[in-house]
């Protein structure tokens, strides 16, 4: 057992006892180390003026830990230290490049990109991660090269700016030279970190402080052994939800217990079962992890993982993750019950797997026992001439919570819908599937009046709940609605033109 | 007073790449809350539950006992506070009443309690287990609550809100065409990205105190008064403001409560804001709905311009949005009546955010326009040129400069107004439907009095100092570009130094206003002083020249008809003299003057709205704007682009939403309160009309921080109602109004 967190921040070693462990790594740059060029804004992963590169051992998909570090951008503000054992910190402070602004600091001073310089720092640093990516990607070294607009786009989408404007900043981004960019790893040589990582990660990490204990268990029996032992044990897979609850509304669970350190649970891989490809995606697969596969792979579902809260957030949280949170609203969980994917789940005595569709119990209620943690998740894959669609009704185009989601798949043979399966979020306390409005359609003919007769139904059977995303009425009109929008982006015709 | 015509700095200012922003990529500004001091302690602030009655009992021993905490204080046991006044009333604060003073709660989220420890950990845990009882009432928190306290709004900063011209009521009825709608405006918090944030140092009977503020001489004074030392004794320092938007203007509670905390445990103490108190503890924009009646002649020409409403205050202060602060000066009409009402409800203060009174006036009024211009069958752009105001019609002063046609001008042409389809819903492209949409925009120039030193050094290089902000808009580089303009030297010769009490007294920074006209005269007056001696001194080549004769062009002092040309460090040294400092302050009075100043600009948005989901999308925005003198084109096309962005919000996303029952706040929060992401955001193209304005002040130049917001609301309205054919008269304009 080991009592104190092993973090690197900008290169230099530091050792985290209990007493400063329960707090998030950007109270413990700003308060702690004195480092204040990481802000704190909405203390919730909705803005990344927090943001900082992680070097971790292992975050490439389906590999176990390797010998270099990988760099990815999170938002410190909700990643509690016992999340980052063994992990390297890069804050907005250890970005230059001998002493000078490096490429991307010196680009946002010339595009004008700082206005009032609070949500500079964050910018910089997502930015930094995009060039860092890109010059190893597209050996940009020595050449002049740029990232292209949607490049810098999508790296930014989560990063919130309320006076400069995004445009000053977006150019910055776009005349970054490449060529000149020197990765984290060349700023930062590992070879000592890495060492020292992997020396500390055979040891278990187990931090009390007052009633509180945050535990990094090293393998499955022990982590299963003390959720059997503990009560009330949080589980901690990319913490982007359990550490919103913990700064927003006074969440503060005695027992944490980080997947951080548990081997085998990285594997992300398509497995062929009697002729139909199932994707098995571990534990602790992040979400950005399954969003470059599936960009090939599931074009459909990578769209939604596109607009997934942000690159900082998708970098930190996992698809177990997502599912154990058990949100109506999960981004994720629509193409999952689309599927009919089944969680594998491991306890002391043993695996099971649990079909999505009797994965929940009620709002947040899963079917789990005590002892049992998500370990993976076969997810099987779409057949080429399926109709897959999947919908995010949200206020914003990124960064934000759906306000509802669907999920239509149709099997056709000839003009006729032989299989049907319809899927509703932020409808009601869970994820459902519509089981009248998938009957209504089984058998009839792939017509635009027969998706609006059945949009009638779903309108009939769904009991959403008027909120701050969205009334009531609204989202009957949605359920309605979609249906004719599913019909009109699979069928050929031009749609005929209707204001409604 | 000038030495050297205003017109020879350029109409339009280079854009300076502002100076501050490597230390801002490096995350090396410090800013309120990043100040360090030896022994500091952190302040937590706890707020009320309930949004209407009293405390009960609080009990504070779970925190008290909890570890590492120093102090709790509730209104039992609260230092004594000198009462201080609020903003309107010529002091600083927010709102009248002072922090902790009883237990009588006005709204949710008022302090009941802070909570003083050795870490910010500790402090918020034990202000967690602060627990009260409250004796509740029923929250007044909606405009038609039969329970609420309703009275009209008379004055604002001394000016009548009522205003009449003619027989509007009459000359409405008696119209050709007319329209009579309500609009509303969400209560909108300011959500700047920097949290407020407060370090109080006491040493001895001296305190210093760095905070977040756009007003550091005001907080100053009214420290001095609620802590009962010399105003000498206080210094307050900001050196860089995280964003604002007006919610740092006025001083909120938790400065007070900081420093009394301070005082209390007689060690610095730190206190900052969680973003949830960013909603509840510094005020926000008030909730409004506004009646605004037009009645035009069948040919467009508007006879009646009727503007009515309400506006929210907190049940114990009095704050006016001043919705109708524009409508009188904007349109010619012969009949007019403008007045507003204020209703009392269980929220904090609300105050000034971005263009108080304009940005929910103008979308009101922009609104009702393009209503009238469906009514009367004339496009929106020309029914704007048909009631085209020359001259202000409420003052009847002429405009110090005003070049509004040339902005819808060329914002028409640049947003291809010719492709707009009158009907509306008739463009579409696949599931989308298109539309374009217009709006006027307008805010005044007010100039509040500042002063400024300046300091030739003899290196030749110059240092203005005034105690302003730097809240992102880049004061430190446009003031040294002022300075430098002036006084025609590179702008690397120039330093402006802001942001403490030490140096000489400046203004909120709010209105638009900033020290501008201080620099300049501060440049003018080591010009003088320089011109002044050279003229006397038996030293200089110009001795008994007469001063007057004695002209700077280029940086250098010179004489019609001489060959010979001094530099400010020839002159120095010609004069034996080691540096050269000087003071100014500013004269502005803007009523005697009798002109009418303002800035004007047209918005013009392109939508696309999807017909099965409701969801709209920005997808190009042309702003042109007239400001005067443009300082810095950089500087001010971000103002404007931030303004627009913050206006799509305000359309499209922003509303701080209360719960009818509770009377909290729902979305406290920066994902349920929407702010623009950059998905969000289309190309927004700002063009400058540059203008000349000799009467407006010495550098020709007109505040540019807040006009970009106004109307651009109302454009998009305007370009939804083109695209759908759905007037939304209730910001903000959600897929769920348009849709169900």
């Amino acid at each position: 057992m080991r009592d104190y967190i092993l973090l690197y921040v900008n290169g230099r070693e530091q050792r985290i006892s209990a007493a400063q462990a329960f707090q998030p790594a950007s109270d413990y740059l700003r308060l702690d180390l004195g480092q204040c060029g990481t802000k704190v804004v909405c203390a919730e992963g909705d803005c990344g003026a927090c943001s900082v590169m992680v070097g971790r051992l292992a975050t490439e998909a389906g590999l176990e830990p390797g010998n270099e570090l990988t760099y990815v951008p999170i938002n410190s503000c909700i990643q509690y230290l016992y999340q980052l054992d063994c992990t390297h910190l890069i804050t907005v402070e250890g970005l230059k490049f001998d002493g000078q602004l490096n490429p991307v600091q010196q680009s946002m001073v010339d595009s004008n990109g700082a206005q009032c310089g609070y949500c500079t720092p964050g910018f910089v640093v997502a930015m930094c991660g995009l060039a860092n990516d890109l010059q190893s990607q597209q050996q940009c070294q020595g050449k002049t090269c740029y990232p292209s607009e949607k490049q810098v786009k999508d790296s930014l989408t989560g990063n919130l700016c309320r006076c400069t404007g995004y445009e000053a900043i977006i150019n910055a981004g776009m005349a970054v030279d490449l060529g000149r960019y020197k990765s984290f790893s060349e700023l930062y040589p590992d070879k000592e970190m890495v060492a020292n990582f992997k020396a500390h990660a055979q040891n278990e990490l187990m931090l009390k402080l007052g009633g509180r204990t945050a535990f990094n268990p090293t393998s499955l029996s022990s982590a299963c052994k003390f959720l059997n032992e503990q009560e009330k044990v949080v589980i901690v897979s990319g913490g982007t939800d359990v550490s919103v609850n913990m700064n927003k509304r006074d969440l503060v669970p005695a027992n944490v217990m980080s997947t951080a350190a548990l081997p085998g649970l990285s594997e992300l891989k398509v497995l062929d079962e009697s002729g139909r490809k199932v994707l098995s995606v571990g534990a602790k697969v992040t979400l950005r992890q399954l969003e470059n596969l599936m960009k090939d792979l599931v074009p459909e579902f990578h769209k939604i993982l596109w607009v997934y809260g942000s690159p900082q957030i998708r970098h930190a949280g996992t698809l177990a993750g997502n599912i154990a949170n058990g949100s109506p609203i999960a981004d994720s969980t629509p193409f999952l019950f689309l599927m009919e994917a089944e969680i594998e789940v491991t306890g002391c005595g043993g695996v099971r797997k649990i079909p999505m569709a009797e994965f929940y119990k009620g709002y947040k209620q899963l079917s789990l026992h005590k002892d049992e943690l998500i370990t993976r998740i076969l997810l099987p894959l779409p057949h080429a001439n399926e109709l897959v669609k999947l919908y995010k009704i949200s206020r914003r185009q990124h960064l934000d919570i759906s306000a509802f989601t669907a999920a239509i798949r149709i099997s056709l043979k000839g003009n006729i819908i032989e299989r049907a399966f319809v899927v509703f979020g932020g409808v009601g306390p869970v994820v459902m599937r519509c089981a009248a409005v998938e009957a209504a359609l089984l058998g009839t003919t792939h017509e635009l009046v027969t998706y609006e007769a059945a949009g009638k139904i779903a309108k009939e059977v769904i009991t959403p709940i008027t909120d701050v995303r969205g009334s009531r009425d609204f989202r009957l009109a949605l359920a309605e609605n979609i249906l004719s929008k599913f019909y009109f982006e699979t069928a050929s015709n031009e749609r005929e033109f209707a204001c409604r | 007073m000038s030495i050297i015509e205003t017109t020879k700095l350029g109409l339009v200012g280079k854009g300076l790449d502002r100076l501050d922003g490597p230390f801002k990529v490096m995350g090396k500004a410090r800013y309120s809350a990043e100040f360090p001091a030896k022994k500091i302690t952190y302040a937590v602030g706890v707020g009320a539950d309930i949004a209407n009655g009293k405390i009960r009992s609080i009990n504070t021993a779970g925190a008290e006992a909890a570890p590492g905490v120093i102090a709790v204080i509730t209104h039992k046991n609260r230092p004594p506070l000198v009462d201080g006044k609020t903003f309107a009333g010529g002091g600083a604060q927010g709102e009248l009443r002072m922090p902790l003073a009883d237990n009588v709660i006005n709204h949710a989220g008022q302090y009941i309690a802070v909570v003083v420890a050795e870490s910010l950990e500790c402090a918020t845990y034990a202000a967690h287990l602060i627990k009260a009882v409250y004796i509740e009432e029923d929250p007044v928190v909606v405009f038609d609550d039969k329970r609420a306290q309703r009275y009209p709004a008379k004055q604002w900063f001394g000016e009548a809100v009522t205003k009449n011209r003619g027989e509007a009521q009459t000359a409405l009825l008696a119209s050709a065409v007319s329209v009579d709608n309500k609009y509303r405006t969400p209560t909108q918090s300011h959500n700047p990205m920097e949290t407020h944030a407060t370090m109080a140092v006491w040493e001895g009977d001296k305190l210093t105190v760095y905070d977040a503020t756009q007003g550091l001489y005001n907080t100053r004074k009214a420290l001095a008064l609620s802590f009962s030392v010399p105003e000498s004794n206080v210094r307050v320092v900001c050196k860089y403001i995280g964003g604002a938007f007006g919610c740092k203007g006025a001083m909120w509670p938790h400065v007070l409560l900081t420093t009394l905390a301070a005082r209390a445990v007689n060690r610095p103490v730190k206190l900052v804001l969680t973003r949830a108190q960013m909603f509840t503890n510094v005020g926000h924009r008030a909730e409004t709905e506004q009646r605004v009646a037009l009645g035009a002649t069948a040919d467009g020409a508007i006879q009646a311009i009727i503007h009515h409403g309400t506006s929210h205050t907190a049940v114990d202060g009095e704050f006016v949005e001043v919705f109708t602060k524009a409508t009188p000066m904007m349109y010619a009409s012969p009949n007019l009546s403008v007045s507003q009402d204020l209703v009392k409800l269980n929220k904090q203060m609300p105050t000034f955010m971005r263009a108080p009174g304009e940005t929910p006036g103008m979308f009101a009024l922009e609104s009702a326009m393009d209503e009238l211009s469906s009514a009367v069958k004339i496009d929106p752009v020309d029914l704007r040129l048909i009631n085209y105001a020359k001259r202000d019609p409420d003052s009847g002063h002429p405009f110090s400069s005003k070049s509004l046609i040339q902005c819808y001008k060329l914002g028409a042409e640049k947003i291809g107004w010719n492709k707009r389809s009158a009907t509306p819903g008739s463009r579409k492209e696949g599931d989308w439907l298109l539309g374009l949409g217009m709006a006027s925009a307008t805010y005044p120039t007010v100039h509040f009095n500042s002063m400024c030193n300046g300091l030739l050094k003899a290196d030749g290089t110059f240092l203005f100092t005034s105690s302003t902000h730097e809240m992102g808009t880049g004061t430190c580089t446009v003031m040294s570009q002022i300075g430098a303009g002036r006084l025609g030297v590179p702008v690397e010769l120039v330093t402006f130094e802001l942001g403490d009490t030490d140096l000489p007294m400046a203004p909120i920074s709010g209105g638009s206003a900033t020290v501008g006209s201080a620099v300049d005269g501060a440049a003018v007056e080591i010009q003088n002083a320089l011109s002044k001696q050279l003229s006397e001194s038996p030293l200089s080549p110009f001795s008994g020249v007469p001063q007057e004769k004695i002209v700077v062009s280029g940086g250098k002092f010179t004489v019609v008809g001489k060959s010979e040309t001094l530099s400010y460090v020839d002159a120095l040294k010609l004069l034996k003299l080691p540096s050269l400092e000087v003071k100014y302050q500013t004269h502005f009075n803007d009523k005697a003057k009798s002109f009418s100043m303002h800035s004007f600009g047209a918005h013009f948005v392109e939508v696309k709205v999807d017909q099965d989901l409701g969801t709209v999308r920005v997808t190009r925005v042309v702003s042109v704007m007239a400001n005067g003198r443009i300082a810095n084109e950089k500087t001010c096309r971000s103002q404007v682009h931030g303004g627009v962005i913050m206006g799509i919000g305000m359309a499209l996303e922003e509303a701080t939403l209360f719960d009818s029952r509770s009377g909290r706040v729902v979305n406290r929060s920066l994902g349920e309160y929407y702010v623009s992401v950059n998905a969000d955001i289309p190309p927004i193209e700002v063009h400058f009309i540059a203008e000349t304005d000799k009467e407006i002040n010495s550098i020709g130049a007109k505040g540019i921080g807040e006009i970009g917001i106004t109307g651009v609301a109302a454009a998009v309205a305007n370009a939804v109602y083109n695209a759908t054919g759905k007037r939304i008269r209730h910001l903000p304009i959600t897929a769920d109004k348009l849709f169900v």
